[in-house]
Order: C-alpha cells, then sequence, then structure tokens
C-alpha cells in the first residue's frame, strides 16, 4: 500500500517535473502553467517547493530498487535544474545581476547539502578524485581532455570579455531616491514628513485616513469597486467627488503614459526607456508616502536629486501645468484606483 | 582561618572600591548636571548662574535668548554657540595630502573593532564564569573556570590596543577635523569627561578582576568575583551607551536649535531619536562579534593543533563561542529592524535613502552576509552532528533544512532595486518585475529572515537531540507537538508575510511583531519542551569531542570574517547616511570629501579595516600563547549521567 | 462563532490543553497515536499563533484583522 502511494506520487511528479522541465526548455510553451500575476511570487515558490519534493522521492524510489543516482550527479543536475527554471520559466525574464545572485547562493546551498555528512560528502568527491587520480584509461582520457578543456574555456571568456561590446552601459539608477525634507510648489513650502492630502476626508471635511481607506477599490484582479463607493455617482461627495476630479485630471493628463489601467502601459509607453511607473505594481506607490508622489509629480523627471541620475524620466514638472489641488486630487485617484494604501507612519 | 577571612575582607574591598570606581564619575558630575548639564557659556555667564538667574533673566529680557529644540520642540535657554560654518581650508579641515575621511574611517574602525572585543569578551566571562559556578560537575566546573580565564586574559591586551587606538582616533579627529570635534566636544563636554572617568574605572576593574582570579578561586570569594565582572560590564555597558550618545547625535540630533546652539538640557542631547534602538543593537552586535572572533581563534587552533587533546579542547571551545555568539546573533536582526524603523520614524529620506535609494545595494550586501551568518552557523551545527553517534537520524532530513534557509535567504537578498542592462530592462517591461519586486519589500523580506532564524533554531534543537533519546512516556506525542508547532510557526510566518501585500503600510508594519514573537516562540517554547523531553534520556553515544570535520572550522572562520566584515558595512552605511552634514541638518560638511564613495571603493576599503583587525588581532592571540603555563593534563572526571569530557589543561 | 473575537482562540486553545490532560490522564497510549497527537497539536498551535498575531498587534494599537472585518 505504502509503496503504491509512494510509485503513485514518483509517477505524478515525473509528469509534473517533465512539464516544468519542457516550459523550461522552450519544447512547451511557457503557458502551459501560467504565471498568475500578483501570485506569481507565491506560485514560483511552491513550484520549486513542489519539484524539490519530487526530486527527493524519485531519488528515494531510484535508490529503493538498486538505480541510485551518485551524489555528484544529484548535485550537479539540480543546479542545472534551476539554472534553466530561473533562466526561462519565470516571465518576464530576470536580470542576469540578480540570476547570478540566485545562482550563487543555490551553488553553496548543494554545497551544503552534499557535504552535510561525512558519507554524502565522500560520495560526492569520489567522481572528482577519480578524474584526478586517472587510474582507469576512460578517467585519464577525461583528465587530458579537461586539461585541455579548461584552459580553452577560460580563453573563450576572456576572449569574449575583451570584445567590442554594443549593449549600453548599466545604469545603477535609484528609483525612488530619498526625497528633500521640503518641496516648494506655487509659492508654497511642503514638508514631506508631515504634509497630508488635503482631499483625504471624511464627510464633515475632516482628514481621516481610515475612512478613505475603506472606501478604495479591492485589492485583487478584479479591483471592484466597494458597494456605494462609486466616484461618478453625481451624488457622491467629498472624498469619492475629489477622487473623480483627480480621475478626470487623470486621464486628461497622465494617461497616455501611465496607462488607462495605470500599469505604466499607456499609448505612449513604449516610445520610453525606461517604461512609466506602473503603480499597480505593489513596489512602487503602495511603499511611498502620499507627499513623496506629491513632489514627484510636481518636479517630475527634472526635478530628481542628484542620487536619480541619469534622471531618466520624461515626466514633465506638472506643477507647471496643474494646480496643487489638481496634484493632491490625482494622487487620491491614484490610489484609489490601484487599491493601495499610502503609507504612513502613526 | 584568619587568612581566609582576611582574604574575604579584601575581596569585599575589592568590590566596594570598584563599585566606588563605578560611582565616582557619576558623583564628580552631580553638580554639573544638577546645574543643567554643565553647558558650555556663550561668552556670558555659565549657565549654573544662568539657571539661579532664571527668573531675573526674564525681567532683563535681552540678555536671556530662547531656542527652540529641532526635535522635542520644547523651549530651552540658548546656552551655546551655533555650529561653525566651515568652509573648505585649512583652518577647518587641515589635511595632508589625502583623504583625511579616509584616515578617521580607518582610525574610527579600529578602535570599534577593538572596542567591541574589549566589551563583549568581558561578558563571555560574566556569563562562563556563572556556568562554571553553577555546574555541579567539577571537571566540568574547572573547565569553564579555565575558558573564562582564557578569555579575559585575550581581552586585558585587546584593551590596551583599544585605548592607544582611541587616543589615535582622538588625535586624527583633533588634527584633521578640528572644527568639527571643537563643536561636538562643546556639546557634549560633560558627557566627555564622564566618560574619560569611566573609562578610569572600567581599567581599574578590569585589573582587579584579571589579577584576583586565582586568589578568588573558593566560596563565597568565587561570587565576589563573578559581581566584579558585572560591575565592569555594567561599566563597560555605560562607556559604550556614552559613546553611542555622539554618533546619535550626529545622526538625528537633539537637545539644539537650528543652529546647533546647546539649550542647557544635556538629557535631550544624548537621548536623541535613534540612541536607544543603537544602543540595543550595538550590544547584541558586540556580543555576536565577540563570539565569532573567539570561536575562529578556537578554530585555527583546533585546525593548527597537534594531538586529539588539543582538538578535543579547541573544538569544545569553539562551540561554546558559537552558542554564545549565535544566541546573540538571533535577536539581532530584530533589534536592526527596529533601528531602521526608527530611522524611518525620524526621516523618511533617510530611511529611503538607505534602503531604496543611494545606499540600497550596500543593503543587498549586508543582507547577504547575514545570510551568510545564519548559513554558516547552521552549517556549524549540521557538521557538528557528525561527532555524535546516533545523529544519522537527524542528518538525512538536512537537505530540507537547507532548501527552507535558502529559500527564506533568495527572498531575503532580492535586491529592491536591481542591476540590469537596457536590453533586460525592456524586456522586463519596466523597473518592476512581478516575482521579484514583491521580493524586493520588506513584507516579503521580514519573512525571509523569520524563516531562516527558526530554520536555525530548528538546527539546534536537532543538535541538542543528537545523540539523545527521549523515554519520557510522552515522547511521540511531544514530538508530533513540536513538528506540528514548527510546521504551524512557518505556515505563520509565511501567512504574515504574504497579508502584509493586502494592507495599508501602517498596519503592515505592525505584522513584523508577531512574526518576530512566532519567531521567538519556537526559540524559547520549543527548546524548553526539548529539555524537558530529554530529561534522563537514553544516550546513544558520547558527544566525541575533536571528531568533527575540518570544514565545519572553516565555517567557524568563516562566521568571524563575515561579522567583522559587515560591522564594518554597516558602520559605513551608517555613517554615510548622513551624507553631507557632520550634524545632520545642524552643521554641514564642507570638506571636499562631503561625497558617498562607490560601493566599490567602499567595499575595498572595508576589506582592508577587516584585514588589518584580523592580522592585529593574530597577534594578541599569540602574545596569550606566550604567557602560558603547562598545567599538568588532569585525569578525567568520569561522572554518571554526563559526558565525560576530556579535562585538558593548558 | 465570531473568528476576529480572540475568546474564540482562547476557547479553542483551553480545549486542546483540557483534552490533552484529560486523554492523558485516562489513556496515555491514545495521546501517543499519531492521529491524536497531530489533531490535538495542530488545534493548540493554530489557536496559540492567531492570539500572537491578535495580541501583537493590538498591542501597537493595530487591528490584525483589518482585512477580515471589512
Amino acid at each position: 500500500m505504502k509503496s503504491l502511494i509512494l510509485w503513485a506520487g514518483g509517477i505524478i511528479g515525473g509528469i509534473f517535473l517533465a512539464v516544468i522541465f519542457l516550459m523550461s526548455s522552450g519544447l512547451v510553451s511557457p503557458q502551459m502553467i501560467q504565471l498568475v500575476p500578483g501570485y506569481m511570487p507565491m506560485q514560483v515558490l511552491i513550484e520549486l517547493t513542489a519539484c524539490v519534493g519530487v526530486f527527493a522521492l524519485l531519488s528515494y524510489l531510484l535508490a529503493q530498487n538498486g538505480l541510485a543516482i551518485p551524489k555528484f550527479w544529484q548535485g550537479t543536475l539540480f543546479w542545472v535544474f534551476l539554472l534553466l527554471y530561473l533562466k526561462f520559466r519565470i516571465y518576464p525574464p530576470i536580470p542576469y545581476s540578480v540570476r547570478a545572485l540566485y545562482l550563487a547562493v543555490s551553488a553553496v546551498a548543494v554545497f551544503m547539502w552534499v557535504s552535510s555528512n561525512e558519507e554524502d560528502w565522500k560520495q560526492f568527491k569520489q567522481p572528482i578524485l577519480n578524474v584526478l587520480d586517472a587510474m582507469t584509461p576512460f578517467h585519464k582520457a577525461l583528465r587530458t581532455f579537461y586539461l585541455i578543456a579548461i584552459p580553452a574555456l577560460l580563453w573563450g571568456f576572456s576572449y569574449q570579455s575583451f570584445l567590442p561590446s554594443l549593449e549600453e552601459p548599466i545604469e545603477l539608477r535609484t528609483v525612488h531616491p530619498a526625497p528633500p525634507a521640503t518641496t516648494k510648489v506655487h509659492g508654497r513650502t511642503f514638508v514631506l514628513q508631515t504634509a497630508q492630502n488635503p482631499y483625504r476626508v471624511d464627510l464633515e471635511g475632516k482628514y481621516d485616513q481610515g475612512f478613505t481607506d475603506d472606501l478604495i477599490v479591492e485589492q485583487g484582479m478584479g479591483r471592484l469597486m466597494k458597494p456605494d463607493a462609486n466616484p461618478w455617482d453625481p451624488d457622491a461627495k467629498g472624498y469619492l467627488k475629489h477622487v473623480r476630479e483627480g480621475g478626470e485630471v487623470f486621464f486628461q493628463n497622465c494617461h497616455f503614459c501611465h496607462g488607462d489601467n495605470l500599469n505604466g502601459r499607456g499609448l505612449h509607453a513604449f516610445a520610453f526607456n525606461p517604461i512609466p511607473a506602473n503603480f499597480t505594481d505593489s513596489g512602487t506607490i503602495a511603499q511611498l508616502q502620499e507627499t513623496f508622489l506629491f513632489w514627484r509629480v510636481s518636479k517630475g523627471g527634472i526635478g530628481l536629486p542628484r542620487e536619480s541620475f541619469p534622471w531618466a524620466s520624461t515626466m514633465p514638472r506638472w506643477e507647471e501645468h496643474l494646480t496643487t489641488d489638481e496634484i493632491w486630487k490625482v494622487i487620491l485617484f491614484e490610489y484609489w484606483h490601484t487599491g493601495f494604501y499610502p503609507r504612513t507612519w502613526d | 582561618m584568619g587568612g581566609q577571612t582576611r582574604k574575604k575582607l579584601m575581596a569585599i574591598m575589592a568590590l566596594s572600591a570598584m563599585i566606588g570606581l563605578l560611582m565616582f564619575p557619576i558623583l564628580v558630575s552631580i553638580p554639573a548636571l544638577a546645574a543643567g548639564g554643565g553647558a558650555p557659556a556663550a561668552g556670558g555667564p555659565p549657565p549654573d548662574v544662568l539657571a539661579e538667574q532664571e527668573g531675573d533673566a526674564v525681567e532683563e529680557g535681552q540678555k536671556v535668548e530662547m531656542g527652540r529644540d529641532v526635535y522635542y520642540k520644547t523651549e530651552g535657554i540658548v546656552s551655546g554657540l551655533p555650529a561653525p560654518k566651515t568652509e573648505d581650508d585649512l583652518r577647518s579641515y587641515p589635511r595632508y595630502n589625502f583623504e583625511s575621511r579616509v584616515l578617521l574611517w580607518f582610525a574610527n574602525q579600529q578602535h570599534l573593532y577593538y572596542g567591541s572585543f574589549v566589551l563583549a569578551v568581558p561578558i563571555f566571562c560574566m556569563i562562563i564564569e556563572f556556568v562554571g559556578i553553577m555546574s555541579k560537575d567539577k571537571a566540568m566546573s574547572k573547565k569553564y573556570d579555565q575558558l573564562a580565564y582564557d578569555f579575559i586574559k585575550i581581552s586585558i591586551t585587546a584593551y590596551s590596543i583599544t585605548a592607544i587606538l582611541g587616543g589615535i582616533l582622538i588625535f586624527t579627529f583633533l588634527t584633521l577635523y578640528p572644527a568639527f570635534f571643537g563643536y561636538l566636544s562643546s556639546i557634549f563636554r560633560p558627557v566627555m569627561h564622564i566618560y574619560a572617568l569611566l573609562f578610569v574605572a572600567e581599567s581599574g576593574t578590569i585589573y582587579i578582576y584579571y589579577y584576583g582570579w586565582d586568589k578568588m578561586k573558593e566560596g563565597l570569594l568565587k561570587w565576589i568575583h563573578l559581581s566584579m565582572s558585572v560591575v565592569l560590564n555594567v561599566i563597560g555597558t555605560t562607556l559604550m551607551m556614552l559613546a553611542n550618545s555622539w554618533i546619535g547625535f550626529m545622526m538625528s540630533p537633539a537637545g539644539v536649535d537650528e543652529q546647533g546652539r546647546y539649550l542647557g538640557n544635556i538629557w535631550h542631547v544624548l537621548h536623541t531619536a535613534l540612541w536607544n534602538p543603537l544602543n540595543v543593537h550595538r550590544l547584541l552586535g558586540n556580543m555576536a562579534f565577540g563570539g565569532g572572533v573567539v570561536a575562529a581563534y578556537a578554530a585555527y587552533r583546533f585546525l593548527s593543533a597537534k594531538n586529539d587533546e588539543e582538538r578535543a579542547h579547541y573544538d569544545w571551545m569553539g562551540y561554546v563561542a558559537m552558542a554564545i555568539g549565535v544566541m546573540f546573533l538571533i535577536p539581532l536582526p530584530f533589534a536592526g529592524y527596529w533601528l531602521m524603523r526608527e530611522v524611518y520614524a525620524y526621516r523618511q529620506q533617510m530611511g529611503i535613502t538607505l534602503m531604496g535609494g543611494l545606499l540600497a545595494w550596500l543593503f543587498i550586501i549586508q543582507a547577504t552576509m547575514i545570510g551568510i551568518l545564519f548559513l554558516s552557523s547552521n552549517y556549524y551545527l549540521w557538521q557538528a552532528l557528525g561527532r555524535m553517534r546516533g545523529a544519522e537520524k537527524y542528518q538525512r532530513y538536512i537537505k530540507y533544512l537547507v532548501f527552507i534557509l535558502v529559500v527564506g535567504f533568495l527572498v531575503f537578498i532580492t535586491p529592491h532595486t536591481i542591476v540590469m542592462t537596457p536590453t533586460e530592462l525592456k524586456a522586463m517591461g519596466g523597473q518592476q518585475h512581478p516575482v521579484l519586486g514583491a521580493y524586493g519589500v520588506m513584507s516579503a523580506k521580514n519573512g525571509g529572515i523569520n524563516v531562516i532564524i527558526t530554520t536555525t533554531v530548528l538546527s539546534f534543537i536537532w543538535y541538542m537531540r543528537g545523540n539523545k533519546v527521549p523515554i519520557v512516556p510522552w515522547a511521540k506525542f511531544g514530538d508530533i507537538f513540536m513538528g506540528c508547532f514548527f510546521g504551524l510557526a512557518y505556515l505563520n510566518i509565511i501567512w504574515l508575510a504574504i497579508y502584509g501585500y493586502y494592507i495599508p503600510a501602517n498596519v503592515r508594519v505592525g505584522l513584523s511583531v508577531p512574526q518576530v514573537v512566532t519567531t521567538l516562540s519556537c526559540l524559547f517554547f520549543m527548546t524548553a519542551l526539548n529539555l524537558t523531553m530529554l530529561k534522563g534520556a537514553k544516550m546513544s553515544g558520547p558527544i566525541e569531542w575533536g571528531k568533527i570535520s575540518v570544514r565545519s572550522q572553516y565555517a567557524l572562520i568563516m562566521l568571524a570574517t563575515a561579522f567583522t566584515w559587515m560591522m564594518g558595512l554597516m558602520g559605513y552605511i551608517r555613517s554615510s547616511v548622513r551624507l553631507f552634514w557632520h550634524v545632520n541638518e545642524i552643521m554641514r560638511d564642507n570638506s571636499p570629501w562631503a561625497y558617498t564613495h562607490t560601493t566599490g571603493f567602499a567595499a575595498n576599503m572595508i576589506s582592508f579595516n577587516v584585514l588589518f583587525f584580523w592580522f592585529t588581532i593574530l597577534f594578541v592571540f599569540w602574545l596569550g600563547t606566550l604567557g602560558v603555563k603547562k598545567v599538568p593534563v588532569e585525569a578525567p572526571a568520569p561522572v554518571p549521567g554526563r559526558v565525560p569530557q576530556p579535562a585538558v589543561g593548558h | 462563532m465570531d473568528v476576529t473575537n480572540p475568546n474564540f482562540w482562547y476557547a479553542l486553545m483551553g480545549l486542546s490543553v483540557v483534552l490533552i490532560v484529560v486523554i492523558w490522564k485516562k489513556n496515555q497510549a491514545l495521546l501517543n497515536n499519531t492521529y491524536v497527537a497531530v489533531t490535538l497539536s495542530l488545534l493548540f498551535a493554530i489557536a496559540y499563533f492567531h492570539l500572537v498575531n491578535h495580541y501583537l498587534m493590538d498591542n501597537q494599537g493595530l487591528d490584525y484583522w483589518y482585512l477580515f472585518r471589512k
């Protein structure tokens, strides 16, 4: 009974692994098991955990039947699997710098695993030592091969690195630079630490974060409006009315670049490099104070501090086109529409 | 008998002397503090006179100027000079034909390394001496006592080096940054004096403690000796806190008005926004660092050992030092998190500069180093399972721990600002990656580090049960309970990390606390449960000290190096977050070196500091071996129910 | 049954503790039965971690059940 379950698990796991592998190598469409936007971070972790489980199960089953895979190949192949997974499975592609970081750590992890006890470590070292000792003709041939191949490989790398590259240089761009302590817009000075959005108000017109937080759209894929919280209702008052006004400003000025879904994929977005900020990403406005947005919107790409070199932003200084009130309202709209809450410190 | 009584009397007198030394600076400073901190006078009457005249002063009007505290927002009488406005000239910044800042950096860092070491080691001694006294096993007790003595011996040499480096540091300040140091010492005048006096007290105490060791071996005398170490550590910690107040003031000034004029309340100057988080973080950091250094020393001696006996001893010493280091390493990230939170609360832009802006890449390196620390300590524990018979049952499952640990680590080091070529940027379709973007923020990172720490706790519990089989009647229930508790702790941590994405930032930041407590629950409850279960447990074999793999010792050296490197890095981050300020928003740095170094330069500088420290500390260790008298090896005293330890004289 | 009320979790935790003690007194072997042990442990741990989450957020003046109350 127990072995039956194990075998069933092994077969299902094997199929799963095969699918992941085919998707990773591009032989079938990577869309076969879709990565769902918004749930991707957890999905990736769960997939990897499942793969590790399957690997453990399969190697156990093989070992039970006398077909144990040598430790050396277990370790190496697992690392290669991770390499393929990170390179081809995850879409959009992960930049090289992060992949290198991940793979380096994975290599350490593999080392920690294979050397976790003396016996495994001996097993792991054995093939390497065999080649070095070259006691059999095969190993001798292999050693000779490595003696030539490794320097050749190194030569290849060096040659490659000396070739002139047409790539643009890497930019260490700071996406969210530290804001100044204060900013002056239309003759008024705002202290970024303490300033508040004058339109984030309850029905009595008092500043109320909690009240307005309850009225934003629901987080998640649908972005559904709350019942009785429709800014386009002609009777909408206070906060919701300001959201509507902010929306009007947004669709007259901002959506050409930032997109009608606020995801940075507007009409003109792909003319720019980098493309405009994606507000629906949890790493952008959800991490920032409202006053940070106020400063960025009013000063635009030109007003970025030195830290943001090379100031790769084409955003205009909106203070030249919008009033202070309009800027505050459009910020209100952005948070409302994305379902994020601005960062606060109390 | 009479000799014994006299000895006791002497000991009590010595202890009183120490406490007296401890109180001395406070007594001296009382008059100054009572008069409002002995504030630097700005030409006018001294502040204590001013304070007395307060009533009349109001009538006099023009004589007294009121200022508003930049942080506490209280009104106070201006009683100091404004912060000097420096120029890039030889008066404010006299220099060699070299970057003064780098010289200062070097002097500061070395002083700090040694300072941390000599503050941490006496705390170790205190713990180990206490363990030795409490230990019922005579042989063990002796071993612990000898270990504590070895530690303090090393620390004595390091102590004088610390003082020398402190002198060098002050001279560097005075000669290269006279304007800034003048200002700082005008604000901290009474504090600096107390500091100096405490240093005297510290020296007196440490020498009595060290030289009195043999004289105060038995009975009540030993307890008095132990209480001396308590006094010693109180003084040491106070010293550190005073020194912290200076950097706290530089980062988040308080007690002065906008021009930097002192307002007569020394407590405000000390108790700045970041003082206490810094204190806690540094204290824990010092301890972990000290443990690392001592463990590396033991590892070095293990690797170079000539016989099994020595190997056994240094294996044990490395283990004890590592255990103490890790004990303080576990709460360290939480203290760091608290510090960051206070930084954010103090100035948003400071927080962003650190975590998301200019210095973000240094933070990625730092996260990597933290990960390395935990990875190496786990690796050490797993390797240590190899010196126990019966631990094989756990070794099979290590691979899963590796997986959990590394996944936590990968999430923890995912950068928020990613280095990429423009082509990659286009392929990604924007700065934010749907996977990496989510790992790059605090919510996920908190999850990552808590998973790492919980796994470390689990490794430690495995280590504790390595060669034992619980025989309590509820053993199976206990095992299952422990498993479920750990499983749900992992789930809870991950759940809280995910939950953080769906709620507002101000609620989200609060989630870190239940996460931390989940981890700590595992640490405290599960360790306690484990100990209860292991009472009278069946031994499957003794711990064979010295049989540990060589790899484990390299892990210890790695641990220590990572500690040292990380301290250098964190110090640099903390200091450079002030950007072009000497004192944040009060005194501007107008020297030609008021820019932030490139990450590469900073990393090289840190590495240089680390290398220098290790070379000099090797010298200290070598000095420690010079004075060793060969003690005859004692026969191991087998005590029933305890692992026989090879007692090693040295 | 209001899960956002800590008393609910207290009740759950209390229940698990009582069950553990009672079973232990009546029949030691039953407690060491895998299924019984897993059930009781999970019951206890789930209740415990919910209480941890609830009270530690409460201490900071925050609401752990933020998303569920809406």
